[in-house]
C-alpha cells in the first residue's frame, strides 16, 4: 500500500459511568482523504473528533500520528501534531476584525523590545489564506460582526488552514449553511484535501457524503459500523447502517392531502410586509392547517421576516391581520397570548435556560401565565413535563437532569415541544426547526408539526436544507433580496427547481 | 471526583462554618456564650434582611452596590420625619420603605428601559445616596425624642434581638419564592439565560425591577431598625454594609455572572462572614489585620465555589 495514513486511533475506546461512548474503535486518514463521519446522535461522532483534537483522552486505544505513537494531554499537543479542528459552534469573536480572527492566538509580532503585534503582516497573513480558498472579497480590516454566518464560518476555516495543518477536523461544518453555500464549501475542501491534507468532517446531511467525500464512516451507539469509500456504497445503506433499523428511506412520508378543508379564513394576512434593508414587501395569506415553508438563501432575511412578526425586528406593513384583528405594532407577549409561538433558530443561545432542568425547560412558557406568587406543585410540574416528553420522544433518564446533558436534537425537541401542549396554539413560527438535528429526531419532530397542522395550526417554517421544507411543507414562499416573494404550492415544483430560481435571482 | 465536588459544594460552606465554631470556641475568649452568640446573629440579621434579597438580583444578573447609603438615608429620613415633621411612626415607616423601593425601581427601570448596567446606577446612588443623608441630617444626628420606638423595635422580643425576627421571615419568604413561585422561576430564568426567557414570554423587565425594588424596600427597612437602636438617624450609618450584603451572597456561593445562587447558601454565607468577623474581634486582632483576614476568606470561599462549580 503507498497510502500512507497520516493519523489513525486504534481500539479507541471512552466510557462515562456506564455509558460507553465509544466501543474500541479504529479510525485512520489517508493523505488526500475526505473522510465524512455519520451517526445518530450519541453515536459517538463527537467522543471521536474530541480525542482526535486532544480535548479529551482515551480510555484505551493508541493513537499514531505521522507513524508516531501519541498521547495528547490538551487540544495544543493536537495543535502541533498538525490536527485542526473547526467545532460546530461557531467561535469567531464578532468584535474583532476578519484578519485578527484569523491569526487569533498566533499574533505575528514585531521583532524588536515592544513585541507588539505587526498589523500589516497580520493582515497580510489573513488576505494570503483567504485568496487559497478564493475567498479573497472578503475584507480582512472588516468587523466579523458585519459578516454573514457562511461568511464567519469561512474565517473560521481560514483560521484552522493559517496552522498549516496536516490533517482538518470539521465537526459539522454544514450546518449553517444553504444549499448554494455547501456547494462553495464542498469544493474548497476538495481543494483542500488536494494540496495533501487529510479532511474528517462529521455531518448529519447524508447529501454531502456523495457529494464531497472519498470515504464515508458510520458510527452507531460507539461502535463502527462500517467504513468504505463513498463511491461504494447509497445513500440508502448508510441510513440503514447508522440506524440500524432496516429503515428504507430516511424521509418520513407525510400525508398532505387532508390538511387544509378551504373554507376558513386566513390564520395571517400580511399585505407589503418588509423588514427595512432585509426583506422587501411580502404578502401572505396563510391558512389553519396549512405548513409553509420559507426558502431563501442565508441573508435573504427569512430569520427577520418571522422575528419580525414577533415584533423582534423593526417591520412596516400596509396590512398584518391575525385571526381578523388588525395589528398596528407587533408586540412578543401579545403574540403568544394570541397562539402564536415561536421556536428560535440558535437553542443554545435563545432557546433554552442552560442552567435549568429538562422538566423546567419543557414547562418554561407555562411560567409567565401564571399568577406571580402562586405556589408551584413540582409533582404536576413534572407529570405535565412528562407527557411533553413523550410525545416528543425525548431520550432522557430522568427529567431533572440538566438540559445541556441532551443532544442536540433532544434539546431541540424540548425547544419546540414546550409550545405544543400549551393550548390556544394557532401559527407555529418555526427558525430552522431541526438544524442541528440527525435523522431520527428529524423524522419525529416533523411527524409533530405535521400532527400539529392535522390539527389545524398554521405553520410557518424556515430551513436552509430545502429537502426538510420538501418533506413535510404545502407550499413554498421564495424570498429572496429585491424581489417580490413567491408563492409555489409543494406539487408545483422540486428541489432542483427552486435552488435555480433562487441561485439564479 | 464529581461526586466528592458536589458534596463539598454542598456542605462545604456549612462544613466550614462550623469548623470556624468549633476552632473559635476553643481559642476565642467568651466566643461561645449567649449573649456573644445574640451579638453575632443581631449584625448578621441586619445583614441577612438585605443580602437575601441581594441574591435574587445577582441570579438575574445584576448588581445593587447602594444598600449601605439607601440604609443611612432611610434613617435619617425616618428620624427626620417623625421629630422634626411630627409624622406617625406608621405612616413615616411607610414613606420611608416607600422611598427605598423606589430607589430600587429607578435602578431596574433604567437597566430594563436604558439599558444602563445597575452597577453604574447604584455606584451613583452609592455617592449620591450618602451625600443626600449628610446633606439632609446637617451632619449629626437626626435623634428620635420618642423613647417608644427603642423600646418596641431597639431591643430584644422574648430575649431575642428584634432584627432576627425580620431575618426569619425573610428567609423563609424568599426561600419559598425561589423555589415554588413562577416569579422566582423567572428570576432564575432571566438570569441564565435572559434572550431565551424573553421569548417565552417572560417579563425580563418586570422581573429585574421587582428584585431591584425588593432590595431596595428591605434596605430601607434595616435604616430604619438601625435608627431604633440608636434611636437617632445617623448619616454615616452601614458604613460597608454594601460590601457586607455582597461578600454574603458572593460566599454563599451565588455568581456574579448570575443564573446560579441559593438563599440558603446566602445565609449561611453571612452567617460564616458574621462570625469570622465577631471571633477575630474576640481574639483581639488588630482590626487593619481583621479586614485582611476576611478579604482573605471571601476570595478563598469563592475560590472553591468556582472549583466546586467546575465539571469535569
Amino acid at each position: 500500500m503507498t497510502h500512507e495514513k497520516l493519523v489513525s486511533l486504534n481500539g479507541g475506546t471512552k466510557t462515562y459511568g456506564h455509558v460507553q461512548a465509544l466501543r474500541s474503535v479504529d479510525f485512520s486518514l489517508d493523505r488526500g482523504e475526505i473522510l465524512a463521519i455519520v451517526g445518530k446522535n450519541g453515536s459517538g461522532k463527537s467522543t471521536l473528533i474530541k480525542i482526535l483534537s486532544g480535548v479529551i483522552q482515551p480510555d484505551k486505544g493508541e493513537l499514531i500520528v505521522g507513524g508516531e505513537t501519541k498521547h495528547f494531554q490538551s487540544p495544543s499537543d493536537a495543535l502541533h501534531n498538525g490536527i485542526v479542528t473547526v467545532h460546530q459552534e461557531l467561535s469567531v469573536i464578532p468584535s474583532l476584525t476578519v484578519a485578527e480572527n484569523i491569526v487569533l492566538g498566533n499574533w505575528p509580532r514585531k521583532k524588536g523590545l515592544t513585541r507588539a503585534i505587526d498589523l500589516g503582516e497580520m493582515q497580510k497573513i489573513a488576505r494570503n489564506v483567504l485568496e487559497e480558498i478564493e475567498e479573497a472579497q472578503i475584507d480582512v480590516k472588516a468587523l466579523v460582526s458585519s459578516l454573514s454566518l457562511a461568511e464567519r464560518q469561512i474565517v473560521e476555516i481560514a483560521r484552522a488552514l493559517v496552522q498549516r495543518p496536516r490533517i482538518l477536523l470539521l465537526d459539522e461544518p454544514f450546518s449553517t449553511l444553504s444549499a448554494h453555500e455547501v456547494e462553495v464549501l464542498s469544493q474548497k475542501i476538495k481543494a483542500i484535501a488536494d494540496t495533501g491534507l487529510a479532511v474528517a468532517f462529521v455531518t448529519h446531511r447524508l447529501g454531502e457524503v456523495k457529494d464531497i467525500a472519498t470515504s464515508v464512516m458510520v458510527l452507531r451507539d460507539g461502535d463502527l459500523v462500517i467504513k468504505e469509500r463513498s463511491d461504494n456504497i447509497t445513500v440508502e445503506e448508510v441510513a440503514q447502517h447508522m440506524l440500524g433499523e432496516g429503515v428504507d428511506r430516511p424521509k418520513h412520508e407525510i400525508v398532505r392531502t387532508d390538511r387544509i378543508s378551504g373554507d376558513h379564513d386566513p390564520i395571517l394576512s400580511l399585505r407589503n410586509f418588509s423588514v427595512p434593508g432585509k426583506l422587501d414587501g411580502i404578502d401572505l395569506d396563510i391558512y389553519p392547517g396549512e405548513i409553509v415553508g420559507i426558502a431563501g438563501l442565508l441573508g435573504a432575511g427569512r430569520s427577520e421576516f418571522l422575528r419580525g412578526l414577533l415584533g423582534l425586528e423593526p417591520a412596516s406593513f400596509d396590512q398584518f391581520t391575525l385571526s381578523g384583528k388588525d395589528i398596528k405594532e407587533p408586540d412578543l407577549k401579545d403574540m403568544i397570548k394570541q397562539g402564536v409561538y415561536f421556536v428560535p433558530e440558535e437553542r443554545k443561545l435563545e432557546g433554552f435556560v442552560g442552567q435549568f432542568s429538562v422538566m423546567e425547560n419543557l414547562e418554561l412558557p407555562k411560567f409567565p401565565k401564571l399568577p406571580f406568587l402562586s405556589h408551584l406543585r413540582w409533582g404536576d410540574v413534572r407529570s405535565s413535563a412528562q407527557v411533553i416528553a413523550d410525545r416528543m420522544s425525548v431520550k432522557t433518564s430522568d427529567l431533572s437532569e440538566e438540559i445541556t446533558n441532551l443532544s442536540g436534537g433532544n434539546q431541540q425537541k424540548v425547544v419546540l415541544g414546550r409550545w405544543i401542549k400549551l393550548g390556544d396554539m394557532k401559527l407555529f413560527l418555526l427558525d430552522e426547526p431541526t438544524r442541528g438535528v440527525d435523522i431520527h429526531a428529524r423524522i419525529q419532530i416533523q411527524a409533530v408539526i405535521d400532527d400539529l397542522a392535522k390539527q389545524g395550526v398554521a405553520v410557518l417554517m424556515v430551513a436552509s436544507e430545502f429537502e426538510e421544507l420538501f418533506d413535510i411543507c404545502d407550499r413554498l414562499l421564495l424570498v429572496s433580496h429585491g424581489q417580490p416573494a413567491q408563492s409555489i404550492p409543494i406539487g408545483e415544483t422540486s428541489l432542483e427547481a427552486v435552488t435555480a430560481q433562487l441561485l439564479s435571482a | 471526583m464529581n461526586l466528592v465536588k458536589s458534596k463539598i459544594g454542598e456542605f462545604g460552606l456549612l462544613g466550614a462554618l462550623i469548623l470556624l465554631l468549633m476552632v473559635y470556641t476553643l481559642i476565642a475568649p467568651n466566643f461561645m456564650s449567649v449573649n456573644n452568640a445574640l451579638n453575632i446573629l443581631r449584625s448578621a440579621a441586619l445583614v441577612a434582611i438585605v443580602a437575601i434579597p441581594m441574591t435574587f438580583v445577582l441570579i438575574s444578573g445584576e448588581i445593587d452596590i447602594s444598600a449601605g447609603p439607601l440604609a443611612a438615608f432611610s434613617g435619617v429620613m425616618f428620624a427626620l420625619l417623625v421629630s422634626h415633621a411630627g409624622v406617625g411612626f406608621v405612616l413615616a415607616a411607610l414613606i420611608v420603605l416607600l422611598i427605598g423601593t423606589l430607589s430600587g425601581t429607578f435602578v431596574g427601570a433604567m437597566r430594563a428601559y436604558l439599558n444602563i448596567p445597575s452597577f453604574v446606577t447604584t455606584l451613583a446612588l452609592w455617592g449620591a445616596l450618602r451625600g443626600l443623608a449628610i446633606w439632609s441630617s446637617g451632619g449629626h444626628a437626626v435623634f428620635i425624642k420618642d423613647r417608644s420606638l427603642r423600646q418596641t423595635f431597639g431591643g430584644d422580643w422574648l430575649g431575642i434581638p428584634v432584627p432576627i425576627y425580620f431575618a426569619m421571615v425573610v428567609i423563609t419568604l424568599f426561600f419559598y419564592i425561589a423555589k415554588y413561585t413562577p416569579f422566582g422561576r423567572s428570576v432564575y430564568s432571566v438570569g441564565g439565560n435572559e434572550a431565551s426567557s424573553r421569548l417565552v414570554g417572560i417579563n425580563v423587565a418586570k422581573t429585574k425591577i421587582l428584585t431591584l425594588a425588593a432590595t431596595g424596600f428591605f434596605a430601607a427597612l434595616v435604616g430604619m431598625l438601625i435608627d431604633a437602636r440608636l434611636s437617632s438617624g445617623n448619616a454615616n450609618a452601614a458604613e460597608g454594609f454594601e460590601f457586607d450584603v455582597i461578600a454574603a451572597v458572593v460566599v454563599g456561593g451565588t455568581s456574579l455572572a448570575g443564573g446560579t445562587g441559593k438563599v440558603m447558601g446566602t445565609l449561611i454565607g453571612v452567617l460564616f462572614i458574621a462570625v469570622l468577623s465577631n471571633g477575630l474581634v474576640l481574639l483581639g486582632m488588630n482590626p487593619y489585620l481583621q479586614s485582611v483576614v476576611r478579604g482573605l476568606v471571601i476570595l478563598l470561599a469563592v475560590f472553591l465555589n468556582v472549583m466546586v462549580g467546575r465539571k469535569a
